[in-house]
């Protein structure tokens, strides 16, 4: 594509996008399509960050992978965890688990 | 600056690793595709949704037409739409004109952390808690592509390894946090488990099939 065709292409995608991202908080009947259904966008909710989550360890773009990389991210994660439940501490035992992980992949990778 | 802002910063700050690392792959990708640097760096803040992102500049590069190269990009960012939805409920009070302007940087993580902050019985102002987040983690990915385009496939492997990982583990430890009863169990397990197959499946589409199925499921199970 020409740089001209680029601009219009991201224009184009960033308009469509931006009326999704939009539409439901400037659009009354839709602000009452929220309101109305609260139980199931909290599930939808749970749903995609626990699906972000198995994505994450699980993945590589759309392919299952299960090699020493995935291995380490578990451990890192429950690191994390485990650093979590005692001291409930969230952004230290984000720190800890995600350091954790690549100590192992220094040692281990 | 509020201090609900702050707050938002801060909580946004946990993400911003995986934020700067998606978006050096936005960065390199867009290298790869031939976009002048200039439209790399638009793309991330007029589209600002990295897997959008990579679909356009894969489908550019395959010489697909322009309408379909912006049709998968619209596409694909559907699932902004039930975000918006969801947080409507949390900015019912905030003037339209200002949302008008700040809901351009829903994303999944803007959404998720605010969504997490709204369950915690803390007197916060949702929408300047979601300005903290969207600021932070807007700031890593424009950061982030930017590097991308100039370090293009340099990244030392360790590094990029271990800042993928700030965004799974940060979700995690907010899952364990704030799950509470055996609906939002359910919905968990199902996110969790149907996530995969159905993104080898359906790719790009899997977390929002999974995540709209669990939310069906469950609410029909609690009638």
């Amino acid at each position: 594509m020409t740089d001209l065709q680029w601009f219009i292409a991201i224009g184009g995608a960033a308009a469509g996008t931006y009326v999704l991202r939009a539409a439901p908080f400037l659009w009354t009947p839709l602000r009452d399509v929220g309101r109305r259904y609260v139980d199931f966008l909290t599930y939808v909710s749970f749903a995609i960050a626990a699906g972000i989550v198995s994505k994450a360890l699980l993945l590589d773009g759309n392919q299952l992978v299960l090699g020493t990389d995935t291995y380490i991210k578990f451990a890192g994660l429950g690191v994390a965890l485990a650093f979590y439940r005692r001291i409930r501490n969230i952004p230290l035992a984000l720190f800890v688990g995600a350091g954790s992980a690549v100590l192992m992949r220094w040692l281990f990778g | 600056m509020s201090e609900d802002v702050k707050r938002g910063l801060k909580a946004g700050s946990a993400i911003a690793p995986t934020f700067v690392a998606i978006f050096i792959g936005v960065g390199i990708a867009a290298e790869v595709a031939d976009l002048p640097p200039l439209a790399a760096l638009l793309s991330s803040a007029a589209v600002f949704a990295a897997p959008a992102q990579f679909a356009m500049f894969d489908m550019a590069m395959q010489d697909h037409a322009m309408l379909q190269v912006i049709s998968v990009g619209v596409l694909v960012n559907l699932r902004f739409f039930v975000m918006s939805l969801t947080l409507t409920n949390f900015f019912a009070t905030v003037p339209r004109r200002r949302i008008a302007y700040w809901a351009q940087f829903v994303s999944a993580s803007s959404y998720l952390v605010t969504f997490f902050q709204s369950r915690r019985n803390q007197p916060v102002d949702l929408f300047d808690f979601y300005r903290g987040v969207v600021l932070m983690t807007f700031t890593a990915a424009m950061v982030g592509t930017a590097i991308g385009i100039v370090i293009g496939a340099g990244l030392p492997a360790l590094l990029a390894f271990g800042a993928t990982l700030f965004l799974p583990v940060y979700f995690s430890l907010l899952l364990v946090g704030e799950t509470r009863g055996r609906h939002e169990v359910a919905a968990v397990t199902i996110g969790l488990l149907f996530t995969p197959p159905l993104e080898m499946w359906v790719p790009g589409w899997g977390l929002f099939i999974a995540a709209i199925g669990a939310g069906v499921i469950v609410t029909a199970a609690k009638r």
